[in-house]
């Protein structure tokens, strides 16, 4: 019978390391997601999954159990997420005002070629607008972002990101609708 | 309620975060306000269109790379306790209420940091030279030979930006070493262990654990063990996990092994691994342990013996139940 979390706790607070990788196992695919969601990058995503588990080796002698395990590794995950510094440099994408010239020598706009659903370059279409939403979210605050990042893409409930951002519902909710009126204006000229 | 906070009620709206009273509400007010269903439209929108975004989805593949790179860190590098840590935890088990005297104790304690970090010799990067002609001196009994200059991979970038005629990155610098060496060695069994858990290359990794299980005296460290024991339990392919079992029955049985053939019984999905685990408990030396059959193994076999879609599998964990209770 597989050992309960607090089982395998116990252990890894004495030192059983086998113990301890077994219990970042159980949680780290969802840790490696929630920081590649946050960083839409590889490199990223592992830099922060190293420190998250690293802290996590360093602390747990101090977990004392009085929340779940997960939530509690959870709530680093967003702390180090919050903090954290990409060390890649800013990609490039087409403005929307990029212009550029049509097959039949119109001068065309790229707002204009995406709202034109006769577009056969569909898979380069959803790429800049890919490349936009993620500009869109780079310009949030990092708390922002995490809100945004959790309640949309995460399906976490408010009550659950403000455990695990350590804050109140109400400070979760303000986040949530400042990101998400400031990535409305910036991504209007798309969905409009 | 005005209107803004009807808008804010339309993003909660659909992200299904309201009572059933607030939904009425605001379902009720729709019915009689144009600019809100304007509104509830343009979010719908926007919705759809977030949903084009495309996101790194953590695979197979990276996830392994960061358990391996976890694993060497916390391996070569363990995180130490800071001075600082050492002293609030210290300080704190005696002095639990006193708060602001850590405050105190902590002022005083950061101007020895601050001494110690400004005055601690800095780590040099390895000079290239130095890197071309490492020294290699395992063992003067058994041959070892560098296969030519260090290969650089795993180049990571700090900053990219060569506006300012200046480029900041690291990389790993890898010298090839051939070594000639009884299998018995510790030494080499540690290599074999490493290669077992961070070999990308699933056939490496067979032949690695092939080699440790051939080995009839187990190794003294129980690093090697458990390196095993994680093969068991997290090696992707079903043959790596399989000579990991087989390398693993020169052990003594202990708690660690019990739970890793629980742990095989009970999520591994490869039917060959199961009938292993299985006839590791019925075989003669372990019947003969009493420690082996706790309430945990009966149980498991008991459920293997009900509900395992192996028939092979049902039997035997029925036939080892039933000669335990005798």
């Amino acid at each position: 019978m597989a050992l309960e979390d607090h089982e395998l706790i116990h252990k890894a607070q004495r030192g059983d390391r086998v113990a301890f990788e077994q219990l970042v196992y159980r949680y780290d695919n969802h840790v490696l997601s929630l920081a590649a969601k946050y960083t839409n990058n590889r490199d990223d995503a592992k830099d922060i999954y190293q420190e998250v588990f690293i802290r996590v080796f360093k602390s747990l002698k101090n977990f004392e159990g009085r929340s779940e395990f997960s939530t509690w590794l959870f709530r680093i995950t967003t702390n180090v997420c919050l903090t954290y510094k990409t060390r890649n440099s800013k990609r490039s994408h087409a403005s929307l005002d990029y212009e550029f010239e049509g097959t039949d020598g119109d001068v065309l706009s790229l707002s204009d070629v995406i709202s034109d659903t006769t577009t056969s370059d569909q898979h380069t279409i959803n790429e800049e607008i890919s490349a936009n939403i993620n500009e869109a979210m780079n310009a949030l605050s990092p708390q922002q972002k995490m809100v945004f990042s959790l309640r949309h893409y995460h399906g976490y409930k408010l009550k659950e990101i403000a455990e695990m951002m350590n804050c109140a519902e109400g400070t979760v909710k303000k986040y949530l609708f400042t990101a998400t009126q400031k990535m409305r204006e910036q991504l209007r000229e798309i969905y409009q | 309620m005005n209107h803004d906070h009807y808008k804010e009620s339309l993003q909660l709206l659909l992200y299904d975060e309201l009572t059933v009273e607030e939904k009425n509400d605001i379902e009720q007010h729709l019915q009689k306000c144009p600019e809100c269903r304007k509104e509830l439209e343009q979010l719908q929108k926007f919705h759809t269109t977030l949903s084009s975004q495309k996101f790194i989805e953590p695979d197979s593949q990276l996830l392994r790379e960061a358990r391996q790179e976890l694993r060497y860190s916390l391996k070569h590098s363990p995180p130490r306790e800071s001075l600082w840590d050492w002293l609030q935890s210290a300080l704190s088990s005696i002095f639990i209420q006193y708060k602001v005297a850590l405050g105190g104790v902590a002022t005083l304690t950061m101007g020895f940091i601050i001494g110690y970090v400004v005055f601690s010799p800095p780590n040099q990067p390895q000079k290239m030279e130095e890197l071309a002609s490492p020294n290699l001196s395992l063992s003067s009994r058994f041959p070892l030979s560098a296969q030519g200059d260090a290969k650089v991979n795993n180049i990571r970038f700090y900053d990219s930006d060569v506006s300012d005629g200046e480029i900041d990155f690291s990389f790993d610098a890898v010298t090839p070493v051939r070594m000639k060496a009884d299998i018995k060695d510790d030494r080499v069994q540690k290599i074999l262990a490493h290669a077992l858990l961070n070999e990308q290359n699933p056939g490496v990794r067979l032949r690695s654990v092939s080699a440790m299980a051939l080995e009839h005296t187990p190794p003294a460290d129980d690093e090697i063990k458990d390196a095993l024991i994680t093969a068991l339990t997290t090696d992707e392919n079903p043959g790596v996990r399989r000579e990991a079992l087989r390398a693993l029955q020169k052990f003594s049985f202990d708690d660690k092994l019990k739970q890793a053939l629980l742990h095989v019984l009970n999520y591994d999905s490869n039917s060959a691994l199961r009938i292993e685990a299985v006839n590791y408990f019925a075989s003669t030396k372990s019947k003969s342990s009493p420690a082996i059959f706790d309430d945990a193994v009966r149980k498991v076999l008991h459920e293997k013996m009900q509900s395992d879609n192996n028939n092979y599998i049902r039997l035997r964990a029925r036939a080892v139940l039933q000669e335990v209770n005798r």
